[in-house]
């Protein structure tokens, strides 16, 4: 669209001619008025100039004070090696900056402080320091209080200063993160190997290697660490021997109260982990008496035990950190390579196995392929999970998998494609970019879901024989005003990556929506994380609390996502009202640093809480060092849902047009199961859900984790299948059997429909829109994927469909699609010319 | 027209409940809200003036919710425009607008001197329809921004987003309004 034609259309909507308001219209409006006016509720804008001057002075002071705690804080430190100034001192900040507490601190000169932690406690010092600053700001109240009692006789001050006393006490914080421990005078060197077998900023891939659940792992082939060039590989499904433990080294030095405190919570963490141990060991042996399939081998990291704050972690996990009565623990990496081999290694560390989900025992659709990372940005981390084959009925009749209703992969494609690159494969999972478009389908007049099946010659097909059909599984809707309360707690990612492009800008935008379109039953709680997980708010109704905690986040430090995510967890858990929705709502960039505690225990905590009802939704803000991988599996193993931020309006599309969706779960562990009629069908191949598989005989095992959905969402499932020749309108085709938790009744409910040759439309062209546009897009993201079934596509066809499917609805998603088909394929046509 | 500076005046007065004030605030923005509603029904004067009415009733229920983080009369637009929705689109659902409720007001609209305005007025018609089927969030800030006389500034304080966001929406807008006419006029 030219600038002319813009201006053109701005003329015309601009300067529409309209007549004169009627000659009565006036007196009618003002005899409208009512009698008895409302009062507004006054809020900062009506303070007069002059306060307002006073109390932006007062703010700023208080601001600036605030600061140089800050800037104090280091030198603090060293000074005080127990650290703990620094979570105090930021609870201060928290209190003296609030404008609420200004006010109420007047009337209640005792700030509420709990400090809780292992060794916790103000030493005189830092108690004083409080004090003394409680006076100041009280002092600074004061003079506050007698500037807005200043003579202005207006009925309108004295209203607001009764509100100004009456202001709610401030809310009470408790500090729970545990004092920092960081000896700045150490230096350690640490080579190359060292450092990539620490999970870092650079490399979180160290955290997935060790998780069951991924199939694949990756070799570093070369590069630095802020470019590695990487290939995937499937992972062996024999672990690799045990590395040869490393040479224990005598403990630091530390002050004698610290070590203390550390023998105390590492005995404490010893025995914790000595009867988790045999808790498995038991349970292993029931599955054992059952069957075992194959010796199932983990790999397990339990990195270093307490101590390390995430500014040390690199260190901690490069060397041995801690004794126990005398014994050494360097790291607890332990490969277990049978279910007998639990007990005790040669080193008395506790081996602790778990026992893989059931998913992962799930024979993979097909390997990874093996492809360097040529992403533009570096540092990306994605899974490649394959392409599904297509399959003869002859051989196995049923297709099995968990639902799925991220979005994800829409929308980081998107921001690539709009940067000028192609995403890189292991970006593209079809069923995310298929579930990102509301089809339309019909909601249930009454249950839970709707099926739907419909379907219609292939358009990409070789021959006549090949149809795509479409199954949808559509949710009914909640309406917000029907849905539980919910608590929901913010854990935000706040450390220094999160600091490039903006991401912590966006995140404070989006969660802006988010607050804005909660009810005032809704609470939300703050927790942030950087070097150390910090709860800023406890779970509160005041939108306006919630606003400002929002807003002041600043980015800092390295990246302890578990700490954060614990916080979140703990909170949720303790604080969360019994029937209310409770959320864990992460938003980062996936770079991770999972501070001291392997993977296992992070997915351990979340499977635990997801039990309890908290479930976690994770958004992926930024590019450059995203963590695809990471952000993608912690939702799927925490019943969550896992969507991709690239700007604001998808935001507004998650947390504000879809809010109740993103949080009313309405099925719990949904699970499709396609059964094709082998005297009508010969092959079947499914698009996508390539990481959703489910075996064939678990799809009645309600034990096996699959998906959640959400109100009003639709699960879209294609496949393309071949038929045999002359068949009648009545022959069965396919049943889809659709089996899931229902939230409302409390129990596991099936329903079933069965697509018959009649239903299928004669042409493509007949299709109906919903299947057209559903195939377009499952194409588009063949063609992103560069699957081998997409191989020989027709790039207009393509084209054309996605500009027939945005002219038809007038859906600015679909506008969208249109352009990113475009600029898609016009990329990959580039990439295919032979350059000048 | 209504400055920053009455404005706040004359709502710091309201808030005392002074009559006089709510009458100046009315007198003072009512031709406005009457030409945005005009607008928005495609130059039908007696339902403009109709819903006018409606709309300053609904703000004076709704005024003690008013926060004053937006302007009073991007506010105001925003009441007019959901009472034109709910005129028009009564009793049916919310997101969209179905063509026979459009259809319904160009009939109506057309009425009183259909055969001399015909002409001229088609392409307005369209694009008014046009506009009307945008997604809600464009199709708002389309109207406030053109029929409403509103800021991008003031829309996007109202709405929360940056006025880049506003402009991103406005440019999408355009877009999918030429598409629409192209294809129309095709």
């Amino acid at each position: 669209m030219t600038t002319h034609e813009e201006r053109e259309l701005e003329r015309l909507l601009a300067t529409e001619e309209t007549p004169a308001p009627p000659a009565d219209l006036l007196a009618r409006l003002q005899d409208d008025i009512p009698d008895t006016l409302p009062v507004i509720v006054a809020n900062d804008t009506t303070i007069a100039p002059r306060q307002r001057w006073q109390l932006a002075a007062a703010v700023f002071g208080v601001i600036g004070a605030a600061l140089l705690a800050w800037t104090l804080r280091p030198w603090q430190h060293v000074d005080e090696p127990t650290g703990l100034s620094n979570p105090a001192m930021v609870e201060r900040a928290v209190v003296a900056e609030s404008p609420v507490s200004e006010r109420s601190t007047a009337d209640a000169p005792q700030v509420p402080m709990r400090v809780r932690g292992g060794d916790a406690e103000l030493d005189d010092g830092e108690a004083s320091d409080a004090l003394s600053r409680q006076a100041a700001v009280a002092e600074e109240s004061a003079v506050l209080e007698e500037s807005l009692a200043t003579p202005d006789p207006s009925i309108a001050r004295e209203q607001e200063r009764a509100e100004l006393r009456a202001a709610s006490p401030v809310e009470e914080l408790t500090v729970t993160s545990e004092a920092p421990e960081i000896d700045l005078n150490r230096v350690v060197e640490r080579n190359r190997e060292a450092r990539q077998e620490t999970p870092t900023a650079s490399d979180p891939w160290t955290i997935l290697r060790n998780m069951p659940e991924v199939r694949g792992d990756r070799i570093n082939v070369g590069g630095n660490e802020s470019g590695q060039s990487s290939r995937i590989v499937p992972k062996p499904s024999v672990a690799k021997p045990a590395p040869p433990p490393r040479m224990a080294k005598p403990p630091q030095p530390a002050s004698p109260s610290r070590v203390n405190a550390q023998v105390g919570s590492e005995n404490k963490r010893f025995a914790d982990l000595r009867r988790e141990a045999q808790q498995l060991e038991a349970e292993l042996k029931k599955l054992e008496a059952v069957e075992v399939p194959a010796a199932p081998v983990s790999t397990v990291e339990a990195a270093p035990a307490p101590g390390p704050s995430a500014d040390t972690v690199n260190e901690a996990e490069a060397e041995p950190v801690s004794s126990i009565d005398g014994v050494t623990i360097t790291d607890m990496k332990v490969v277990g390579t049978s279910p007998s081999a639990l007990a005790y290694d040669d080193d008395g560390n506790p081996i602790v196995p778990t026992i893989p989900r059931e998913r992962s025992l799930a024979a993979p659709s097909t390997g990874g392929s093996a492809e360097p990372n040529d992403a533009p940005y570096g540092d990306m981390f994605f899974e490649p999970y394959g392409t599904n084959p297509f399959i003869d009925t002859e051989d196995d009749r049923l297709s099995t998998f968990a639902v799925d209703v991220d979005t994800a992969s829409y929308t980081v494609a998107r921001r690539y494609l709009e940067g000028g690159n192609l995403p890189p494969k292991a970006a593209i999972r079809i069923e995310e970019l298929v579930n990102y478009f509301d089809y339309g389908d019909p909601a249930p007049e009454e249950g839970d879901f709707a099926l739907h099946a419909e379907g219609a010659p292939s358009p990409y097909a070789q021959n006549d024989d090949y149809r795509v059909v479409r199954f949808s599984v559509r949710g009914r809707d909640v309406a917000s005003a029907d849905r539980p309360p919910a608590d929901l707690v913010f854990v935000v990612d706040v450390s220094g990556s999160m600091d490039r492009e903006n991401r912590l800008g966006l995140v404070k935008r989006a969660l802006g929506l988010l607050i804005d379109e909660l009810r005032p039953d809704d609470r939300v709680a703050l927790v942030i994380y950087g070097s150390q997980g910090q709860v800023v708010l406890p779970l509160v109704h005041d939108k306006n609390a919630i606003r400002w905690a929002v807003d002041r986040m600043t980015s800092t430090g390295a990246t302890n996502a578990e700490e954060g995510l614990v916080l979140g967890y703990d909170l949720a858990v303790r604080d969360g009202r019994p029937g209310a929705i409770k959320r864990i709502i992460l938003c980062s960039d996936g770079v991770a640093n999972v501070g001291r505690t392997g993977p296992e225990s992070i997915l351990q905590r979340i499977r635990t809480a997801a039990d309890m009802g908290v479930e976690l939704t994770t958004v992926g803000f930024g590019m450059g060092n995203y963590n695809d991988t990471l952000m993608e599996q912690l939702a799927n193993q925490s019943n969550g849902r896992y969507a991709y931020v690239d700007d604001i309006d998808e935001a507004e599309r998650i947390f504000v047009e879809n809010l109740t969706g993103t949080l009313q779960t309405i099925a719990a562990e949904a699970k499709i199961q396609v059964d094709f009629n082998p005297e009508t069908v010969t092959r079947y191949r499914l698009l996508g859900y390539e990481n959703r598989d489910v075996a064939d005989q678990d799809f009645r095992n309600d034990a096996v984790d699959a998906g959640e959905i959400g109100a009003g969402h639709t699960v879209t499932a294609l496949y393309e299948i071949k038929v045999r020749p002359d068949l009648d309108r009545t022959d069965a085709l396919a049943t889809i059997h659709l089996r899931w938790g229902s939230v409302a009744e409390g129990q596991v409910i099936e329903t079933s429909r069965t697509l018959l040759n009649g239903e299928l439309a004669p042409t493509w062209e007949s299709a109906s829109d919903r299947l057209r546009l559903a195939a377009t897009v499952a194409e588009y993201g063949e063609i992103l994927k560069r699957s081998y079934w997409a191989k020989d596509f027709d790039a207009d066809r393509l084209r054309a469909e996605a500009q027939r499917a945005a002219n038809r609805r007038r859906d600015q998603d679909l506008v969208d699609f249109a352009d990113l088909v475009r600029r898609a394929l016009a990329l990959i046509e580039r990439s295919q010319s032979p350059s000048p | 027209m209504l400055e920053p500076r009455d404005e706040r005046r004359l709502l710091d007065a309201l808030a005392t409940g002074d009559r006089q004030a709510a009458e100046t605030l009315v007198e003072r923005t009512y031709a406005q809200t009457y030409r945005s509603l005009c607008r928005l029904t495609g130059g039908d004067a007696e339902l403009a003036a109709d819903l006018t009415q409606d709309t300053y009733r609904r703000a004076w229920i709704a005024i003690a919710d008013f926060d004053r983080r937006s302007r009073f009369t991007t506010w105001l637009f925003r009441i007019a425009y959901t009472t034109f929705l709910n005129h028009i689109r009564r009793p049916k659902r919310v997101e969209s607008i179905d063509d026979h409720a459009i259809e319904h007001i160009e009939r109506d609209e057309r009425e009183p001197n259909a055969e001399d305005r015909a002409h001229e007025n088609e392409r307005d018609s369209r694009l008014r329809r046009a506009v009307l089927a945008l997604p809600d969030n464009l199709r708002f800030t389309v109207t406030a921004r053109y029929w409403g006389e509103q800021s991008v500034a003031d829309i996007a304080k109202a709405t929360s987003v940056t006025g880049a966001a506003i402009r991103k929406r406005l440019k999408k807008a355009h877009h999918i309004l030429q598409l629409a006419l192209e294809e129309d006029a095709a």
